[in-house]
């Protein structure tokens, strides 16, 4: 009876143990020039593993259910899977020649692949890793989303200048419309009405209706702006400032700049931790990642990362 | 014979692609060295952007707009070379200003894969750096890096346009630059 018990504990422990650490955010960062994965446990603020991943992993993307992750390798013209909860690779497999951008379907059924060489996207099953269809798109297709409702993926097609809609259930394109100069990352807020499109070359942040693609407004950030997250339940945007060392923040109901955080050299890579208020920023030059608290607009931690940490892509596990 | 005229078509735009596109991975190099001098007489050196005296290959370079955001600076280096360089921020403040190369001169022309290419004086592309000067107490540091991809943006790289050839060269340019800097502020 004793020992019963004593077993049932132990269970419940190790159960709750095992709960604890599998809930527990991670933020996977991809170490482009040092071919590994970093990963922070958000809640140590410090990285608990670092993963080697061969051909120069660049783009990432964290499954809904934080089971897996899924990391775009371009030298080795396909991707990398990670067990997300254990941090060990699973599987490498070619895709195509430029593969970069990466994402999936809120289900985790649909792996999509941007190839910025051949102009399309990569439809590939999450449980055979086989290509199932090859969606041609815009110029140099980029970053990725897909909308909550796992209706559409937009795409930013960088050398077209623009960004395109497409339907999940078609696999077609629905719609394309032109924003900025090489547009490059995107999100979308979480009721899926807006879509935030950072262009690198036009130093500035296009922001459209989601459903429509019409053009809202054209934000002025700083040099080179990269990527964009939200936070704060969608009210503020946060930006990457490539050539500024800096992320810019933007209040999402004026839609404009109101402030600049000083990051690390080169930040590239931005995330939003589940909690809605910490940002994750992969600083490129320094090999290091600016954690940033969103409302009182400090940066409250620096994690050290490894060689050329980019992490393109929505990196924290939830 | 139409079939073929596809290819072709194919082919070259398969190479203009690639020739756009950034396949292969950004590199970068950091430098620094210690100087013992204040920060101030070290900034004296190298804070007119149209005077890079102090990089030892240069022999001559002039500005348009000084120190201005967007001055264009042209060094021509004595071995007859030359580099364009368009300055993107100056920061008096914090000592420090970056700046991008948008035009070099051919060093060499070499024969790879069938194909002439053109070998810049300086084996990069994209090139971007900043330089910057930091106090520590009555003494200084100075930081050079930059960021930039090889000179050869298709795959299959020349020994002369690869990463190593880029590492290398620039390399070479700041160690020789920071300590020449070192020994001019220490004079």
């Amino acid at each position: 009876m004793i020992i019963k018990g004593m077993i049932n504990a132990t269970g419940i422990l190790l159960f709750s143990l095992t709960f604890c650490v599998a809930a527990e955010p991670y933020a996977f960062i991809t170490n482009q020039l040092g071919d590994s994965v970093s990963v922070i446990d958000t809640a140590q603020a410090k990285v608990i593993s670092t993963i080697p991943v061969s051909g120069k992993p660049a783009g990432v993307t964290v499954s809904q259910d934080g089971q897996r992750v899924y990391i775009s390798t371009p030298e080795a013209k396909g991707i990398a899977v990670l067990d997300a909860v254990n941090h060990k690779l699973l599987a490498q497999f070619p895709v195509s020649s430029g593969a970069l951008g990466i994402t999936v379907d809120k289900t985790g059924h649909l792996i999509f692949v941007a190839d910025w060489f051949n102009n399309s996207v990569a439809v590939i099953a999450a449980d055979t890793f086989k290509v199932i269809n090859t969606l041609p798109v815009g110029k140099s297709p980029s970053g990725m989303v897909v909308s909550s409702d796992n209706k559409w993926l937009f795409v930013a097609n960088r050398l077209d200048n623009s960004v395109s809609q497409i339907d999940m259930e078609t696999m077609r394109i629905r719609n394309t419309t032109k924003v900025g100069e090489h547009p490059f990352g995107l999100t979308l807020d979480t009721k899926d009405e807006r879509l935030y499109v950072a262009n690198v070359e036009s130093d500035d942040v296009t922001v459209l209706d989601a459903q429509h693609l019409k053009r809202l407004q054209t934000i002025k950030v700083k040099t080179l702006p990269y990527a964009v997250t939200l936070a704060l339940n969608d009210s503020r945007l946060f930006v990457t400032n490539q050539d500024d060392s800096s992320v810019s923040v933007i209040d999402t109901q004026a839609m404009q700049e109101i402030a600049v955080i000083e990051v690390g050299d080169k930040p590239e890579g931005i995330s939003t931790h589940p909690n809605d208020r910490w940002v994750y920023v992969a600083n490129w030059f320094d090999n290091n990642v600016s954690v940033i608290d969103a409302k009182t607009l400090q940066v409250i931690d620096t994690i050290e990362a490894g060689e050329g940490s980019r992490a393109f892509g929505q990196f924290i596990s939830r | 014979m139409k079939k073929n005229i596809f290819l072709v078509s194919v082919v070259f735009l398969f190479f203009s692609a690639l020739a756009n596109a950034h396949g292969p991975v950004r590199q970068k190099v950091k430098e620094e060295i210690k100087i013992n001098a204040p920060a101030e007489k070290v900034w004296d050196i190298i804070k007119n952007y149209d005077d890079m005296s102090w990089l030892p290959a240069v022999a001559s370079s002039k500005t348009d707009k000084g120190n201005k955001k967007g001055s264009v600076r042209v060094l021509t280096l004595k071995d007859g070379g030359t580099i364009t360089e368009e300055l993107k921020k100056y920061d008096e403040k914090k000592m420090s200003y970056s700046y991008k190369i948008s035009d070099m001169s051919t060093a060499k022309t070499i024969n790879h894969s069938g194909k002439d290419e053109n070998v810049p004086v300086l084996p990069v592309s994209n090139y971007a750096a900043d330089l910057e000067v930091k106090a520590k107490g009555d003494t200084s540091v100075v930081i050079w890096k930059a960021g930039y991809y090889r000179a050869y943006m298709n795959n299959n790289p020349p020994a002369e346009m690869n990463e190593e050839a880029a590492n290398s060269s620039v390399k070479a340019v700041f160690t020789a630059g920071l300590e020449n800097i070192k020994k001019l502020a220490e004079k």
